[in-house]
Formats: structure tokens, sequence, C-alpha cells
């Protein structure tokens, strides 16, 4: 279906079958993802399914194939940025998902105005200094009102079940195993990226929801 | 004076009981326990420190009976 031909019919069919009185909040959310790779673009379309009405995505990186084991890419995207690759994914699933894109490495000097309008941020970054610095970030007093949803351990196939959602503090979530390393697991696999990403993008929801109350 | 250790990611500790508390000096700082648990200089820089649930930076003083998290995130994503 062409996009000049969507309707606000269509909006309220694509969503129909999200929970109605959280579609209304979700549609005024800003929500930041921080890094879309695996974690990253699997929970930035799992939020654009569930009709965040905006989303923020950083990432400096193109895609390779490497890539195309856990991220939410396929061959045609190869060699593009992925803040291109993926606006175009979520453009051709939900249409009318605003885009904001930054491509650009997230540092601690620019990761105070890339996601300064979000309530909600998604950290999806593969090291371990570039979550490090954004789980200090939000501990900064300018962030101290938002929330970040970390993720730490998430490599190899063991256990579905050792993935879980804790609380840090106030506004830090972390999701995943807490053990499980790419050096030393050897591998980063769909499934359990897919999950720790559902994980991150769900408790997303739960907090956009306590968040427009 | 005691404080409880918790340990939210992969680091490896030494001197913490099983009820996670460890005996410091008065007026320690959070790097200092960090170097008591054996923490490696190349993993403590990139630990954070919640303290009664609110993060604190490495060179901040603990207190009697704090409840200390240390979080060291893991690399893959």
């Amino acid at each position: 279906m062409p996009r000049k031909k969507l309707s606000a019919g269509n909006y309220r069919d694509i969503f129909s079958r999200n929970d109605h009185p959280l579609n209304q909040k979700l549609k005024k959310a800003v929500i930041g993802i921080a890094g879309i790779g695996g974690l990253g673009s699997n929970a930035a379309v799992a939020l654009a399914r569930a009709g965040v009405g905006r989303l923020v995505i950083a990432d400096y990186d193109k895609v390779e194939l490497s890539n195309l084991n856990r991220q939410n890419y396929s061959l045609k995207d190869v060699g593009k940025f992925k803040t291109d690759a993926l606006e175009s994914i979520i453009k051709s699933i939900s249409p009318f998902t605003i885009i904001e894109k930054h491509n650009a490495r997230i540092t601690g000097k620019n990761v105070f105005t890339v996601f300064a309008e979000c309530a909600v941020v998604i950290e999806a970054f593969d090291t371990v200094k570039s979550k490090s610095m954004i789980v200090k970030a939000f501990a900064d007093g300018r962030f101290y009102d938002k929330y970040l949803i970390a993720a730490s351990g998430v490599a190899g196939y063991s256990s579905s079940n050792e993935i879980k959602t804790k609380r840090l503090s106030k506004n830090i979530y972390v999701c995943g195993d807490g053990r499980s390393d790419p050096l030393t697991s050897g591998s980063l696999m769909a499934p359990r990226i897919m999950i720790t990403a559902g994980h991150q993008a769900n408790t997303a929801l739960m907090l956009i929801n306590k968040l427009f109350d | 004076m005691k404080i409880t250790v918790e340990l939210a990611g992969p680091l490896h500790v030494n001197g913490i009981d099983k009820k996670g508390t460890v005996e410091l000096e008065d007026g320690s700082s959070v790097s200092l326990l960090l170097d008591k648990l054996g923490v490696r200089k190349e993993h403590a820089k990139y630990v954070s420190a919640f303290v009664n649930g609110k993060e604190i930076r490495l060179s901040s003083g603990l207190n009697d009976n704090d409840q200390v998290k240390l979080f060291l995130p893991l690399g893959g994503g």
C-alpha cells in the first residue's frame, strides 16, 4: 500500500490489536535508541509496531554482512548507514512513526543534546566503554528525570529464562543475564539478542504507561 | 564500618562473605572498596556504583550500613 494513500483509518487499523488506552500515550511518546545494532534495531522495530510516536535513533555505523545474523537488516541494506536503513524499515511498517536520525558516535558530550527530548532511552551499544558512559550520564542531574534501559549479558544461546530485567536505581534498568560475554561465549545469536531487545522494549512501554498516567 | 555489596554484572571480587558484607575503614571511598575487593584497574573505570539506590562517584565516601550495588556492563549487542 503506497504511503500517500494512508489515512487516519489506516492508523487505527495498524494499531487495532494493541492496547487502546496505551495507544494514545505511545503516540505522544519520544523514545531514544542509543546504538541500532542487534539490540537497538530489534527494539526500535518492536516500539514502532507498538505505536511509539517518535523514535530518536543514533549510530555512526554502516550495515555489514556480519550484522545480518541478528540485526533487523537485510542484504539490500549492506553498505548503508544503519540510521538510513532502519528509518526505511520502520517507515515500511509504521509510516506514522516520526524518526529523528543522528548519524554520529554518541559520547559523554553529545548524549545530553541527542536525547534531550526523550522520556526513555534504550542503551543498545556494543562496547563496555559506551555502555558505561551512558549509565553514568543518566546518573547526572541533567537526565535524572529520564529513564535508561541498559543491556548487559546477551551472548551465546543458554537458557532464555536467564534473561531478566532488573532495576539498578531510580531511573536506570538493566536487561540481560548479567554474565554472558561475547569474548568468552564466542557468539552473539539472534534469539537471545531479540529476547533482550524485547525486554528493553517492553520495559519502555511499562515506563511510558506510568509516565503519561 | 560494615557495608553490604551486591554485584550487578560480571565483576570478579574477593573478600565478600555470603551475606555480601564487607568491612572497611571509616571514611573509605568506593575506589578503596574496589581496591579491597581486588577489582582490576581496567574494569574499575567502567564500574558504576549505586549507594542506597542512587549512583555516586567512585571518589565518594561510604557510610556505615550503606548498601552498595556495583555494576559493570558486558559488551555485545
